[in-house]
């Protein structure tokens, strides 16, 4: 028993020591570092990328590199070795890797070295293969006009245009509510003597002209005249719409309304359709004058206006020998800036009386950006009364809206798209105008000029919406009796432009209606006159294409080789003239808005082979072991 | 009793495999942590003070257009490509003052420089710039690739104790 004692404790030890020396065992299996440092003590990766992208393959010592040079293959010597060899990777592999070994002819080292464009191994020096390398360490260095997508050399081409023939333009001149007799709410018949003056541009082709005459009542008797000659005389029902072409020339032209019983209504344009060579038109205007009339007290007129930009005075100047009493409105809100009585002639309201009085009607000048107001005068008590010429409001702003470099100022018409509900005769209580707005084209103002219609005395609703924004809503804004203009800019409010389509729309109560034929709206906006680079060519020779112009005229344009077919889809020449034909094509019908001829189109073409562009590959020399 | 004496088998075996399991940690520790590797640890220094200075060799030095009396970095490149003036100043610097090289590139080593086809100053060739190993002790060699007289050539530094 005790001898079976004492082999057991002997069993017992040994078994203890063996688990001893297993945990022992295992503990140094676990905790020797079984990792081992990895990491690849060179710099010869960042070496080989920033030696071969500082010098040059015309400067290089090789005489291989020379004899490439004058076999051909190499063109421009100013090109880095790093581009060079680039190049060759696209169009010749094999002598991108002949170039790149031979140049590297020197390195001799143990560590594995590759260099790749793209994906394409285009060098290596290696003893392991990088497959199964366990730590690979990468220098980078993008180059440009390299690229497996296209060919390595190749065109690209700008267009713009240097002048123009001609572009087709707009001059309107826009009536006012402006008449005698005036009770306080309307005109009362009065014999009225109205003049519009007409300053179309000296350089300027007139194409198309007509008169919309909307006078101040129903059926009333006018004489319409243009330079003196008489173009109308008898009773105009609700308007009329009369072709003036023969009868306005450029410069100063004077039209004039005779009645005997009443004038303006408000809703009555000139409208010159003109080819001008002016590539710029358009300019902020800071004086409005006021028409001549000649009437019976109290007349009355009111001066629509629409500024964008921040106003910062104003001042308004009138020529009468009777006294003048000055409001401004904005929607239905009135505020009376004063009543004077003239000094030799003269009536003058400054920016101070002006500014203080909209205060105190709870108005400032900011209240009269980017919408329609109305600077209102009435003059005289009784007997005839004169507003003389040089009548006018003046308007400072603290910024002028001015035309972008390189682009052009458009004025187009916007029609008419639908109209609902007519309420008599062309007066809809329902309309809908819809324009386009070109790519990368800056609007300025889309404004209106309305033949309105008001049966009876009660008010009703009127709503006018841009692109389904409401812009003016009443109730509960103000009803405005006469409801002859409406125009808002970019400023007015957020996303009543945006490109391509577009929409305005009005909406009238029972008794409220617009005529479709004698409003008029009409749409300013900047467009660019040229393209830039954009994709790469196989070629840039040009050809011969065929323009249309909104004039309906066709002109066939020769740029370039005349002989080369035209084929944008591989000519860069014609591709950059395409993208500038779409782009003055403002309302995409095929047809472009200025006429041109050869010499107005300036072409620039670069050849990519000699100026990199576009294109990039990424290289990279990784080192592995 | 039967019972007693299990138990003090039990303890006395415990003890002794305690005094094994804790000597294997003790003998581990010296060996795998505080047991320097000197030759390889010594390699490891090299080769990365070596990677140091071929850094600086390799750069355009500090002030740009340095001369032996404003030197603080003794750098040879201009735009990526040895500039034969700054490897004139550094190979006088090292003939005149190896032992300030040494201070300004921070390293208690010796240090050897030469390429792959001789440096010529003053259209004298010259083998390296340096201290030429003759008694050299584990001596680690950098390569570099660099562009001298429009030619990539390697580079080399050896660096030794």
């Amino acid at each position: 028993m005790g001898i079976k004692i004492k082999s057991r404790q002997g069993v017992f030890f040994s078994i203890d020591a063996l688990i001893a020396l297993g945990i022992i065992i295992s503990v140094i299996i676990i905790l020797y570092p079984s990792t081992k440092d990895t990491k690849i003590e060179s710099n010869l990766h960042y070496d080989v990328i920033s030696s071969l992208s500082s010098l040059k393959i015309g400067e290089v010592d090789n005489s291989y590199i020379n004899s490439l040079i004058s076999q051909g293959y190499i063109n421009d010597t100013n090109k880095s070795v790093l581009e060079q060899i680039g190049e060759f990777s696209v169009i010749n592999p094999d002598l991108a890797r002949a170039l790149a070994s031979s140049v590297l002819s020197e390195l001799k080292t143990n560590t594995n070295i590759g260099i790749w464009y793209g994906n394409k191994l285009i060098y290596g020096l290696n003893k392991t293969p990088i497959e199964t390398a366990d730590n690979i360490e990468t220098a980078r260095q993008t180059i440009s006009g390299i690229g497996d997508e296209g060919p390595s050399t190749g065109f690209v081409s700008k267009a713009w245009l240097k002048k123009i023939e001609s572009k087709k333009t707009l001059l309107v001149i826009r009536g006012d509510l402006m008449c005698g007799k005036w009770t306080g709410t309307y005109c009362g018949p009065a014999q009225t003597d109205l003049i519009y003056n007409i300053d179309i541009p000296l350089n300027s082709t007139i194409l198309n002209a007509f008169w919309l005459a909307e006078p101040t009542w129903v059926g009333q008797p006018t004489k319409l005249t243009i330079n003196s000659d008489q173009i109308y005389n008898g009773d105009i029902q609700y308007y009329v719409i009369l072709n003036i072409t023969q009868y306005l020339h450029p410069g100063k032209n004077i039209a004039v309304l005779n009645s005997t019983t009443g004038g303006d209504d408000g809703a009555s344009h000139i409208v010159i359709e003109y080819n001008t060579s002016d590539l710029q038109t358009f300019v902020q205007q800071d004086k409005f004058y006021f028409n001549n009339l000649i009437t019976r007290a109290k007349l009355y007129q009111e001066k629509g206006i629409i500024i964008q930009n921040p106003i910062n005075s104003m001042f308004v100047q009138i020529n009468t020998s009777d006294a003048v009493t000055l409001s401004i409105r904005v929607g239905a809100a009135n505020a009376t800036i004063g009543t004077k009585s003239p000094q030799n002639g003269i009536v003058n309201f400054t920016s101070a009386e002006i500014l203080g009085n909209l205060t105190q009607k709870g108005l400032s000048y900011s209240s009269l950006n980017n919408k329609y107001f109305f600077v209102v005068v009435q003059i005289g008590q009784a007997g005839s009364v004169k507003l003389d010429e040089n009548s006018y409001v003046e308007i400072q702003t603290s910024s002028q809206t001015e035309i972008p470099f390189g682009s052009i100022d458009i004025t187009q018409e916007i029609k008419i798209n639908q109209t609902l509900n007519k309420l008599q005769n062309t007066f809809y209580r329902n309309l809908v105008w819809k324009f386009f707005l070109p790519q990368n084209s800056i609007p300025i103002i889309a404004d209106w000029q309305l033949g309105w219609l008001w049966t009876g005395n009660s008010i009703t609703a009127q709503t006018a919406k841009a692109n389904g924004i409401t812009l003016y809503n009443s109730p509960p804004d103000p009803f405005i009796p006469a409801f002859s203009r409406f125009g808002y800019t970019p400023n007015t409010a957020s996303g009543v432009f945006k490109e391509k389509e577009n929409n305005f729309t009005l909406d009238f109560g029972s008794n409220y209606a617009v005529s479709n034929e004698s409003s008029y709206g009409a749409l300013t906006y900047f467009i660019r006159s040229f393209v830039n680079f954009d994709g790469t060519f196989n070629k840039a020779k040009g050809g011969i294409r065929t323009i249309e112009f909104e004039t309906g005229e066709t002109k066939q344009f020769s740029i370039g080789d005349p002989t080369d077919p035209w084929d944008p889809s591989i000519d860069a020449v014609d591709d950059a003239v395409e993208r500038l034909i779409a782009q003055l094509d403002a309302d995409k019908n095929g047809k472009i808005d200025v006429i041109l001829k050869e010499d107005n189109l300036e072409i620039e073409t670069l050849d990519i082979s000699g100026v990199p562009y576009l294109w990039s590959t990424e290289v990279q020399v990784r080192i592995w072991n | 009793m039967y019972y007693k004496k299990r138990g003090q088998a039990w303890g006395f075996d415990l003890m002794a495999a305690m005094v094994i399991f804790i000597t294997g940690i003790i003998i581990f520790y010296f060996y795998t942590i505080n047991t320097p590797l000197e030759t390889g640890q010594i390699l490891n220094t090299l080769s990365r003070e070596g990677e140091i200075v071929a850094n600086a060799i390799l750069s355009e030095g500090f002030p740009e257009n340095w001369n032996e009396q404003n030197v603080i970095s003794p750098g040879i490149l201009t735009k990526n490509k040895i500039n034969d003036t700054k490897l004139e100043r550094f190979n006088n610097l090292t003939i005149n003052n190896y032992p300030k090289t040494k201070a300004l590139f921070n390293t208690k080593y010796e240090y050897y420089a030469f390429v792959s086809e001789n440096f010529t100053i003053n259209n004298q060739q010259i083998i390296g710039i340096g201290n030429i190993p003759l008694n050299d002790k584990n001596l680690i060699k950098i390569s570099r690739l660099t562009v001298y007289r429009n030619k990539p050539i390697i580079f080399n530094l050896e660096i030794w104790e």
